[in-house]
């Protein structure tokens, strides 16, 4: 199998397109491949989109070099993807640590980004620089893969989810799970997020944009929660469109498609 | 046990021998027991030696807060406030060489002679948890990361061989009541945030800095090799000593050197 690769720079970005018509580029969350999106959103969109998936330097089947990264660097990334594509302009979609990516395309390059959907994600971290103690005390105490799996669980599902759909659950954790991103770059990744900063930038982003958070990312263990980071965005960018999931939690995408999906062609369609 | 409250938190402290005080500052979240391994024995014949253990180590109170070597500094002139010790002999080690500096320069009348033993003024750019270290004890888990470490950065590959009773002896010291992680994260974060580069020509009372010629291991951008020659070339009265096919871990093995050094220092 040859794999379709782009050279960025010092790293070779792996990607895969799907389906046909206008293009939909999807970025994932922290250290996590563009694999994910296969389990639910690829199927739907790219029954009428061109769907590109990609997974980030330092994950999945990207080359993985030892240096800092920032999410400056994923969306240089992402743009020379678009560039071998020769993709014009694309509707751009980041969950996450995604979304922060998705900013900075938006803003640096806004021919690219015919509209935007920002799904659980935020502006910057206030005082958040460096790799944070509690993430790290979890890492060590637990080991990386509990860490992920336990630390997935408790923010990406409810309760009630995890109780009643765990097959569901385990569909979402063998994708996310396999092919895990060594450590050293899952804390690259970390430290990348906890770097970016667009939030005396949010006027700039001018094409139509869809905040999206679940109604349950409120964990108040953190200093500032998605709901809050979403209020952010949705008041911070002048075209956007604030749309709350009810009874979710972060990873929405694995745990209500249906209602996610619904809302993204209503928000495409407008 | 010996407990003074200070900060609203009680330090576990320990007093050996009369005469001038002399402090022993211990590394990054290590707590005042090793320095009974050798320093007690050695210096308490003549002075009167004061061990401690930094809040988040050992006996001592683990406050959930942030940490800063100040925090550290502060808790230690309130232990010397309470045992009436002024004008100390003060030796420290790695992190309790950065809360040396800061005593001798806030606390100047504390400070009669400093020993900064393979320690810096600061850690350029890498603020924070360290990359390296977190990759390190995550995949090899805290206590294996700790050992491991320890003796990598602590001795030579030769003497590892040649003595590995004196670093078992030295590791039954150091990983017995080992920190809980937090602890140990936050007295890093502490650490890699400390910055006296700029301060260094205020620091006034006769200094000795000492290092071992082999401690170069790169954990972040400056290794202890490095930063001794800054420390040397910025404190005015200060003396460096090289000490000879020696890493991190000299005073807990293989001391006579050191002491030897340090004993001709307070003694001029």
């Amino acid at each position: 199998m040859i794999m379709p690769t782009v050279r960025s720079k010092d790293a070779e970005i792996y990607y895969e397109v799907h389906g046909q018509g206008q293009p939909f580029l999807f970025f994932s969350e922290t250290a996590c491949s563009g694999e994910i999106w296969q389990l639910y959103q690829e199927p739907e969109f790219a029954k009428d989109h061109m769907v590109i998936i990609h997974d980030y330097r330092g994950t999945g089947r990207s080359s993985k070099p030892s240096i800092d990264y920032t999410t400056r660097m994923f969306c240089d990334d992402a743009v020379a993807v678009l560039d071998h594509l020769k993709v014009k302009d694309a509707i751009v979609l980041g969950h996450s640590m995604g979304g922060r990516v998705a900013q900075l395309l938006a803003l640096d390059h806004p021919e690219r980004v015919k509209k935007l959907i920002l799904a659980s994600t935020g502006a910057s971290f206030p005082g958040g620089a460096g790799l944070p103690l509690q993430m790290c005390k979890e890492m060590i105490e637990w080991g990386y893969e509990k860490y992920l799996r336990e630390h997935t669980i408790q923010v990406g599902f409810t309760d009630e989810f995890a109780k009643s759909q765990p097959q569901r659950l385990e569909e979402f954790f063998k994708v996310r799970l396999a092919n895990l991103a060594p450590v050293e770059f899952y804390l690259r990744h970390v430290l990348s997020r906890q770097g970016h900063d667009t939030s005396a930038r949010l006027k700039d982003i001018r094409m139509p944009t869809l905040v999206l958070v679940g109604e349950n990312e409120g964990d108040p263990k953190v200093v500032m929660t998605h709901r809050m980071s979403s209020d952010i965005l949705a008041q911070g960018i002048p075209n956007a469109k604030f749309v709350m999931l009810p009874k979710q939690k972060h990873n929405f995408f694995a745990s209500d498609p249906v209602t996610v999906h619904k809302a993204i062609r209503e928000f495409l369609s407008a | 046990m010996p407990k003074v409250k200070v900060n609203d938190i009680e330090i576990y402290y320990e007093e050996h021998g009369k005469g001038r005080p002399m402090v022993f500052l211990s590394e990054t979240a290590c707590d005042g027991e090793v320095w009974k391994i050798n320093q007690v024995e050695e210096f308490s014949k003549d002075y009167r030696v004061i061990t401690f253990d930094y809040r988040g180590t050992g006996q001592s109170s683990k406050p959930s807060v942030d940490y800063s070597t100040k925090m550290f500094c502060d808790d230690l002139v309130g232990l010397m406030d309470y045992l009436n010790a002024e004008d100390a002999i003060v030796v420290g080690h790695s992190m309790g060489g950065r809360v040396a500096q800061l005593l001798a320069l806030d606390h100047p009348k504390k400070v009669h002679k400093l020993v900064l033993a393979s320690t810096g003024a600061h850690y350029p750019q890498t603020k924070g948890l360290p990359l390296k270290i977190m990759q390190e004890m995550i995949e090899w888990g805290y206590e294996k990361y700790e050992r491991d470490h320890t003796i990598l950065v602590g001795w030579t590959e030769d003497y590892v061989k040649q003595h590995p009773e004196k670093i078992e002896a030295y590791l039954k010291v150091r990983m017995h009541n080992l920190c809980p992680v937090e602890f140990y994260l936050r007295h890093l974060i502490a650490r890699q945030s400390h910055d006296t580069s700029q301060r260094l020509k205020d620091i006034k009372q006769p200094t000795l800095i000492l290092v071992g010629d082999g401690d170069q291991n790169m954990t972040s951008e400056i290794n202890h090799r490095m930063s001794s020659e800054i420390l040397v070339k910025g404190i005015p009265n200060s003396k460096l000593v090289l000490l000879p096919n020696e890493r991190h871990s000299y005073f807990f093995s293989n001391p006579d050197v050191a002491h030897r050094a340090i004993g001709e220092f307070i003694a001029k």
